[in-house]
């Protein structure tokens, strides 16, 4: 089951801003508001391929799409559901007044806890990030005979360190990691590792493993027959075995069919992680590693069989 | 160089390392952006299929392959020696300095009909008659990241003189060391000391090593040597698809020649001094391709005078200078999805001097400019074909063409058929070519004429062979055949091309393309995993040998078998055992008929680990039963014998 976190019951909506939320309001009361305020970051094609997807699944209802740098609060005081993509979005629309419940996607779990916890309302979240069962999930079925997968993170990310691991245990297999102060020490690490483990799986952690490290990581990790599992089809591109990843449609396309259901009378959910996924293999470096894979449907196919039972709504 | 002066060039290194760091070519920043960016953000393609090893079931062709840690554990101090574990290699030592290494025999004093690669730069040498010298080899063995040895001849991949099999040598990019490592060895006729210093950043790494190494040779020669090296190896990030790899290299000795028992050839020291300095910008196209262009320069200058028993005194000046400049480049891409093609060219410039070899000292040259090509096609996931050939211009000769078919079939999941036909070339060496040996440097005449034959055809391998690589067993068992025949034509051979006279009385000679040999054998190589910790290595060659002449059917023997048994006792606790068995072998030139001989060799190795220090404390025991000699035989003082050595290995890295 995607593991979710447990999230402080909201407050109420403080009185202040009830009152500016009225103020404004007023003001704005010549400006017909939308019934969807759909907030993007800013105009590149990953929000505006999420924002399309949004707007699919809220065909009928009215849909006002804005740029963060264009965002003007007063509009959004009368729409009913405010959805926000990508972090700059998110916190842009978490800290406007207003008490239209806020859903958000393009978003990683730590922008969005950080933003959540300082601008407390009703709000939910699509994450980026895959979750650790299917990861493991992926690992299993790609090489059922490896059974250390090794981990390379900053002292806080100790806690996703932490879900694999508990994700891990069931299949016999388990989490080695290497602590490192910064993408500086990354070699070392990924040397004392590769002895330890036989699979390497990149933490989306941006201190460590990069577009600047991705290169070195990447040829250290084949030098020692490891194959490393991405976070992106575009580290898979790089040279990485595989990755589970959610382009941004289908995370938009989720976070559309939470507001469609919102705007149905239905309540809120918990942040969540993607339902909705893909599977990126690089075969070239399969057969370079001898390692026999099925093609990327198929094996999509046995992961979504996995979590099917369980899956969350 | 005298200590003072390697002192110096290291300093001077240094300081060249501290001003490229200085000037940032290998710090980096990175650039914040949305959290989210990192996992939508485009990422140049670091493996692409040129760049990926290629696995074991699409080589074409049959090959060993050594990591380094089975390298490390063989507790080998030199690269001649490991190849005594590849089925069909047959290895010998003239001196303790002086190896010599061939692939199904046809080789002697200067083993000229395989090549050696490293980092993409052949090294065999004008100035060694087209031989190795293994010992001179700009790299120390803990630099090796791979070696992959080719039994067979691939003129299309390798170029020129691929002739009689190929080992390509890959040292460790500069980014995988950290810190610095150090090495010392110490025992009966050993003592070896190498450093590794490593800087890296995020657009790049240079590593630097240091070694000295001396060693007091076989037992009854007076062969004793130091060499001193220094080394650097960059790779650098230029751009997102874009790097440069730097590789620059000096090498001085000192090393004992000469026999105490014959005044013509009388104990001296000769004294070698190399460098070289490689430069490869490569960048990764979109198309899963590549493109590189590579410059290098090797330089190599020797000086050996012996003095003759002669009144008045005479010497001979048997000083020699040889250098290769090469320009290269290559282009591989995608054709269609299972359709690749790789070609590439070389233009290269050998000069060589020598007053004794060539009647006065000035520099020899030889132009080389060689194309070549091959294309990879998978019609169906279990069938890959490669084709190819490559054409080489060797000096104003005809142009050579040496095509190159090779069929990959798995006829069953993890078990491939191999078919191939292949044609090699080896290049008549300036010393063939130009030869005028008729006096020495005081102007003695010499009694025995050489004269070269610049007219000298390339010799040719035609090699057919079938083969079969596979797990049958999954991980438990890899097992690869390659039954082979390999016919040799256009050998080189000597002829008499004056009749003696009473100034002459050796005559005058030269070369020809006279012979042809036929080579057909098998080698057969195992690697065994029993369980977690245990590898075991078996390697065998039969062959048979036609030849005219009986020392050449001799030259490689008919049996030969090595042994390789590398156990994990525990964690940090590892033993390994080499062991080999060589028939009946004579090698050419002034080789005698060496009876077969037995080897055991053992390493003990305990790892210890102390915070970031790390380390490791082998006792290595090398022939431990029977001296047995290798080369000559038969005249007391002049045979090379080599009996048991013990030493230990320190390692330290921090």
């Amino acid at each position: 089951m995607p593991r979710t976190n447990r999230f402080p019951p909201l407050r109420p909506v403080r009185r202040w801003r009830l009152l500016a939320a009225l103020a404004v309001g007023l003001v704005a009361a010549a400006a017909r508001a939308a019934e969807v305020e759909l907030l993007v970051a800013d105009a590149s094609p990953i929000y505006a391929e999420a924002a399309d997807a949004v707007r699919r699944e809220l065909r009928g209802s009215e849909v006002r799409q804005t740029k963060a740098a264009e965002w003007d609060a007063r509009g959004a005081g009368s729409a009913r559901i405010i959805v926000a993509l990508g972090t700059r979005a998110v916190e842009i629309a978490l800290a406007s007044p207003g008490h239209a419940p806020v859903i958000a996607a393009l978003v990683t779990r730590r922008s969005w806890e950080r933003a959540a916890n300082r601008d407390r309302r009703n709000a939910t979240a699509v994450f980026i990030e895959q979750p650790a069962a299917r990861q493991i999930h992926l690992i299993h079925a790609l090489l059922p005979d490896r059974t250390r997968i090794g981990v390379v993170v900053t002292e806080d990310w100790k806690r996703e360190v932490e879900d694999l691991q508990n994700e891990a245990r069931p299949h016999r297999m388990r989490v080695v990691q290497e602590t490192v102060a910064g993408a500086g020490d990354i070699y070392r690490a990924i040397k004392r590792l590769t002895p330890e483990a036989d699979v390497l799986l990149a933490i989306p952690d941006p201190s460590v493993i990069n577009a600047d490290t991705l290169q070195n990581v990447l040829l250290a990790t084949i030098r020692a027959q490891r194959p490393l599992i991405g976070i992106s089809p575009q580290y898979v591109r790089a040279g990485a075995l595989a990755a589970v990843h959610s382009p941004p449609a289908l995370l938009g396309r989720q976070a559309g069919e939470i507001a469609a259901r919102v705007l149905a009378g239905g309540t809120l959910p918990r942040p969540q992680y993607p339902g909705r996924f893909a599977v990126a293999v690089n075969l070239a470096v399969a057969r370079s590693l001898d390692i026999p894979v099925e093609d990327e449907a198929t094996l999509l196919g046995r992961l979504q069989r996995l979590e099917r039972p369980e899956r969350e709504p | 160089m005298t200590d003072d002066g390697f002192v110096a060039a290291w300093g001077r290194a240094r300081i060249c390392a501290g001003a490229l760091v200085a000037g940032g070519m290998i710090s980096g920043a990175s650039a914040s952006e949305a959290p989210e960016a990192h996992f939508f953000a485009e990422v140049p393609v670091v493996l692409s299929v040129s760049r990926l090893p290629q696995s074991q079931f699409d080589v074409p062709g049959a090959v060993t392959v050594f990591d380094r840690e089975t390298i490390r554990a063989t507790g080998y101090r030199n690269i001649a020696d490991l190849l005594r574990l590849v089925p069909g290699f047959q290895v010998s030592w003239l001196r303790g300095w002086w190896g010599v290494a061939g692939y199904h025999g046809l080789a002697g004093e200067f083993a000229n009909r395989m090549l050696l690669v490293v980092d993409g730069r052949p090294v065999n040498s004008e100035f060694f008659t087209g031989g190795i010298d293994w010992n001179s080899l700009p790299l120390d063995i803990d630099d090796i990241e791979r070696i992959e040895v080719l039994r067979g001849s691939n003129s299309t991949n390798y170029g020129t003189n691929a002739y009689l099999g190929v080992v390509d040598i890959r040292t460790r990019p500069a980014s995988d060391g950290d810190g610095v490592d150090t090495r010392i060895s110490a025992g009966n006729g050993v003592a070896d000391a190498s450093l590794h210093a490593t800087l890296a950043g995020e657009r790049g790494a240079l590593r630097f090593n240091v070694r000295r190494s001396s060693d007091t040779g076989l037992d009854q020669l007076a062969d004793d040597s130091k060499f001193n090296a220094l080394g650097m190896r960059a790779d650098l990030r230029l751009g997102p698809v874009d790097d440069l790899l730097v590789n620059l290299g000096v090498l001085h000795s000192r090393a004992g020649e000469g026999y105490a028992t014959d005044p013509w050839n009388s104990l001296r020291d000769r004294f070698t001094e190399t460098d070289f300095a490689q430069l490869r910008w490569r960048r990764t196209l979109d198309d899963d391709g590549e493109f590189w262009v590579q410059f290098y320069r090797n330089r190599e200058r020797y000086t050996d005078v012996v003095g003759l028993p002669l009144e008045p005194p005479a010497e001979f000046d048997l000083n020699r200078h040889a250098s290769r400049t090469s320009f290269e480049f290559q282009h591989r891409r995608s054709l269609a999805s299972e359709l690749r093609m790789v070609w590439g060219g070389e233009l290269r410039r050998d000069t060589m001097s020598s007053r004794i070899l060539f009647g006065h000292f000035g520099d020899v040259p030889s132009r080389t400019l060689r194309l070549s090509g091959n294309l990879e096609w998978r019609p169906t996931p279990g069938l890959m074909i490669n084709g190819g050939a490559m054409a080489e211009r060797v000096r104003d000769l005809p142009t050579d063409i040496s095509p190159r078919l090779f069929v990959n079939f798995e006829a069953v999941p993890g078990q491939v058929l191999r078919a191939g036909y292949s044609t090699a070339s080896r290049a008549a060496t300036i010393y063939e070519a130009n030869a005028n040996m008729n006096s020495t440097a005081s102007g003695l005449a010499l009694d025995r004429f050489v004269v070269g034959n610049p007219r000298l055809l390339p010799e040719r391998a035609t090699v057919r062979e079938l083969g079969y690589f596979g797990r049958p067993f999954g991980r438990l068992l890899d097992l690869d055949l390659r039954f082979y025949q390999e016919r040799l034509s256009r050998l080189v051979g000597q002829v008499q091309i004056a009749a003696p006279t009473v100034a002459v009385p050796g005559g005058t000679n030269s070369w020809d393309n006279l012979e042809t040999a036929r080579l057909t054998g098998i080698d057969v190589q195992v690697r065994l995993q029993p369980r977690e910790g245990t590898q075991i290595l078996v390697g065998h060659n039969y062959q048979r040998t036609e030849h005219r002449n009986l020392k050449t059917r001799r030259s490689a023997p008919v049996n030969s078998t090595s042994l390789v048994w590398i156990e994990r006792l525990d964690p940090s606790l590892t033993l390994s055992v080499m062991h080999f068995r060589v028939r009946e072998i004579q090698w050419l030139e002034f080789g005698d008929l060496i009876p077969r001989y037995r080897r055991t060799d053992v390493r003990l190795a305990q790892g210890f680990r102390s915070g970031d220090l790390k380390g490791e404390l082998a006792l290595v025991g090398q022939n431990l039963f029977d001296r047995y000699p290798e080369f000559r035989i038969g005249n007391p003082g002049e045979e090379q014998v080599f009996s048991r050595r013990l030493f230990l290995t320190l390692r330290l890295d921090y």
